[in-house]
């Protein structure tokens, strides 16, 4: 009998760690970030992005989300819960930006955002990922 | 999940992102498609195709391109209220609407930059005309725009014919406490630099609701944002679009946008979230009939992705209205009524019109009168007398009332009847005379035959085909483009007064094209009739062959130039003689004179030296 509820019990937290998709933002990632380079699969990574102006910017801050995409401005989380990847709801604006490489690099930029599976920060960088693509933003300093 | 898509109204063309995971969501299973190239030339020149390298952690590490070379299908938990896969949209419009004219939303307007020489460019949000010169939109469409560089585009179906780039700004006003990071007071008012003329069926005023409907109310949404969240769809649209959806509760709303502050927001969408607005929809209406009148509930904000499982939330305009009526302030309008043109059921070439203004106020109105005959201006005054000119027109009258501290207002009339010719023209006839075998430089010509009135003014336009060619004139000289077509003309016969009368002629045998003929190196050929064999020619490098004035036709492989003898120095040579052709270039010998073909390699070079027809 003893036996049967410890097995219940580590089956019940195998089941529980399978289902532990989401992963929390880090500390560290709190801040004023800029985005520097982008990388995707099949291709080069670029720091094209880094340069582009307006510059599409992150900020957290608690359990909230938010930045510019390039003319569109988008948030994230700000409700009860922790801020946690990925990011299946962001909300954004719903102009259309004035010129079309803005838009396209808005649209590529909010697509990888939106499906971002992990987060890491080193050297006043941070790393944003999932199997497909990254985002690299430099932090702000004040 | 969600995908933004490509904005491809600046190029003209498709340049859609294929990179990361579009999806497309059905009742229960998430369709993955993954695309591993860049095809906008303007981001393909930032991330140019090349492998992805090794990431700093191996856990980490991106995969090569061959870890996503095969689309997934992946379960995913559709919302209980989720359109089952028949639902799904084949090709979604405002997103989910149809097409709609200025007439279905006259207080819709386009909020345009002053980038481009286009609207269609230049759009950029929409928003709603709340009087004459007071327009509401979104503040989150104002940073960067000043009064300079932002116009605003009244009255306009189509965004790309109406080159008007709108309407001039005199001032913005963008709400104190607007908040980018969680979307509060988003709403703005721009005053025109001077007030509109409200005109029946394209320019309208839309009042502001004082109180917001009750869930489930019925309301419009209009705008030219994208039309379509597909990823690949050609998706910004020319045409205005429009689109119905169900006012949410904020309870209900709560479920898609746990951390909103819906004292101040407005959510709307359809049972199945197809029908939603989009990016370039901006700043304009969220509309609801109440008891007969469009009232402006809603100014477009914000959403998650588009159509996409979530409803549109939108600033609730009924917060808004006291800071709008405070802060749109500006001289009170002359009161205006409509003109009525007398007797405009029998109008006609000759018979004074007079205009009734009835009574404008307050007390004393300077009134001014614009004629107009199918929207050009023929008169001024209280009476006009049609013309001639005016048949086949119809008449209005724009009634403008001025007073000192108040804003003026036109006002205008409904049209007369189409002012009635005063007799058609007959007779005539469209013959061509032309050589049995047309070439270039044939001239044919038509005979018009007798029209009656015999004062009639003809007018010729000669066609290639389908396209106009040709001047003015009865006859024509053929030109080497109508090669391959067949000639006809439309004579045209107008008299003031008269409806115009066109006989068309029957088309001419087809123009001869002069082709060209090409040879190897220095051998000979046998030029087909019609033709003349240019002997000697050039055929390689630094041949020449002195050519007298004419037309030649070379065809030459690999690029190539020709050269007046003498400035011939080989790999730096002057072009300034023909140029340099590839494949085939038709040149005008203007003097005769040596001239030598020069190539970029010695492999031999085809040209032609046969002139002519053939």
């Amino acid at each position: 009998m003893w036996w049967g509820a410890r097995a219940m019990v580590v089956l019940g937290l195998i089941f529980l760690s399978g289902c532990a998709q989401q992963n929390e933002l880090p500390p560290q990632a709190a801040g004023d970030w800029v985005l520097s380079s982008v990388a995707r699969s099949g291709v080069a990574p670029s720091s094209a992005w880094g340069r582009i102006d307006p510059a599409i910017t992150l900020s957290i801050s608690g359990n909230s989300l938010v930045g510019n995409a390039g003319c569109n401005t988008y948030s994230f989380g700000g409700g009860s819960g922790s801020l946690t990847l990925p990011l299946t709801k962001i909300v954004a604006t719903r102009m259309a930006c004035k010129t079309a490489s803005v838009m396209q690099r808005e649209s590529a930029y909010l697509d990888i955002l939106s499906q971002v599976e992990t987060a890491s920060v080193s050297d006043n960088e941070l790393v944003l990922r999932d199997a497909d693509a990254e985002l690299r933003f430099r932090r702000v300093t004040p | 999940m969600l995908f933004f898509g490509v904005r491809n109204r600046k190029s003209g063309i498709f340049s859609g992102i294929r990179g990361g995971w579009p999806l497309a969501v059905a009742a229960g299973v998430t369709i993955v498609s993954l695309f591993l190239a860049v095809a906008s030339p303007a981001y393909a020149a930032d991330t140019p195709p090349g492998p992805v390298p090794s990431a700093s952690s191996g856990a980490d590490a991106v995969p090569t391109p061959t870890d996503f070379s095969t689309p997934t299908v992946a379960p995913e938990v559709a919302p209980e209220n989720a359109a089952t896969p028949a639902e799904l949209p084949v090709v979604p419009l405002i997103v989910g609407g149809t097409t709609a004219t200025i007439a279905d939303a006259p207080w819709q307007v386009g909020i345009l930059s002053t980038s481009n020489n286009n609207d269609y460019d230049n759009q950029f949000c929409g928003g709603s005309l709340i009087s004459t010169d007071w327009v509401v939109t979104a503040a989150h469409c104002m940073p960067g725009q000043t009064t300079s560089n932002t116009r605003v585009l009244i009255g306009k179906t189509y965004l790309s014919t109406s080159s008007t780039n709108g309407v001039s700004v005199k001032q913005i006003i963008v709400h104190p406490s607007y908040n980018s990071s969680n979307h509060k007071n988003d709403i703005a008012l721009i005053q025109l630099s001077s007030p509109v003329s409200l005109s029946p069926g394209s320019i309208a005023t839309i009042p502001l609701a004082a109180s917001t409907p009750v869930a489930g109310t019925s309301a419009l949404i209009t705008g030219w944002g994208r039309n379509s969240w597909s990823w690949n769809a050609d998706t910004y649209p020319d045409r205005l679009y429009k689109g119905t959806v169900n006012l949410i509760s904020d309870a209900t709303c709560s479920y898609n946008y746990p951390s909103l502050g819906y004292s101040e927001m407005l959510c709307a969408g359809t049972s199945s979230y197809m029908v939603d607005t989009c990016q370039g929809d901006s700043g304009g209406p969220l509309a609801v009939n109440i008891a007969g009148t469009w009232t402006l509930v809603g100014i477009t904000s914000f959403g998650i992705g588009c159509a996409d499982y979530d409803p549109g939330v939108y600033s609730e305009v009924a917060t808004y209205k006291t800071w709008v009526e405070a802060n749109a302030t500006s001289l009170p309008s002359v009161t205006s009524v409509i003109p009525v043109i007398n007797r405009s059921a029998l109008a006609k070439v000759g018979t004074p019109l007079t205009v009734t203004t009835g009574t404008w106020g307050p007390s004393v109105v300077s009134l001014s009168y614009s004629w107009k005959a199918d929207s050009v201006v023929v008169g001024s005054g209280t009476t006009y007398t049609p013309t001639t000119n005016d048949t086949g027109k119809a008449i209005t009258v724009e009634v403008t009332g001025s007073k000192d501290g108040y804003s003026s207002v036109t006002a205008t009339s409904v049209a007369t009847r189409t002012i009635p010719y005063l007799g058609t023209i007959s007779g005539g006839s469209a013959t061509i005379t032309a050589p049995a075998s047309i070439v270039v430089g044939s001239t044919v010509t038509v005979n018009a035959g007798t029209w009656r009135p015999r004062t009639v003014t003809l007018n010729y336009q000669w066609k290639a085909g389908t396209k106009n060619v040709g001047t003015n004139s009865p006859t024509y000289v053929v030109k080497t483009a109508d090669g391959g077509s067949r000639l006809s003309v439309v004579v045209t016969a107008s008299m003031a007064g008269y409806a115009s009368v066109s006989r068309t002629s029957a088309s001419t045998a087809v123009v001869t094209v002069m082709t060209t003929k090409k040879f190897t190196g220095s051998g000979s050929v046998t030029c087909p009739a019609g033709s003349t064999y240019v002997s000697g020619g050039i055929s390689r490098f630094s041949d020449s062959y002195a050519f007298t004035s004419g037309a030649y036709y070379f065809l030459i492989l690999y690029y190539a130039t020709v050269y007046r003898s003498g400035n011939t120095v080989y790999g730096s040579g002057t072009a300034d003689v023909y140029g340099s052709a590839y494949p085939w270039s038709y040149w005008t010998i203007s003097s005769s004179y040596y001239y030598y073909l020069e190539t970029d390699s010695w492999t031999p070079n085809y040209y032609v030296n046969c002139k002519g027809y053939f």
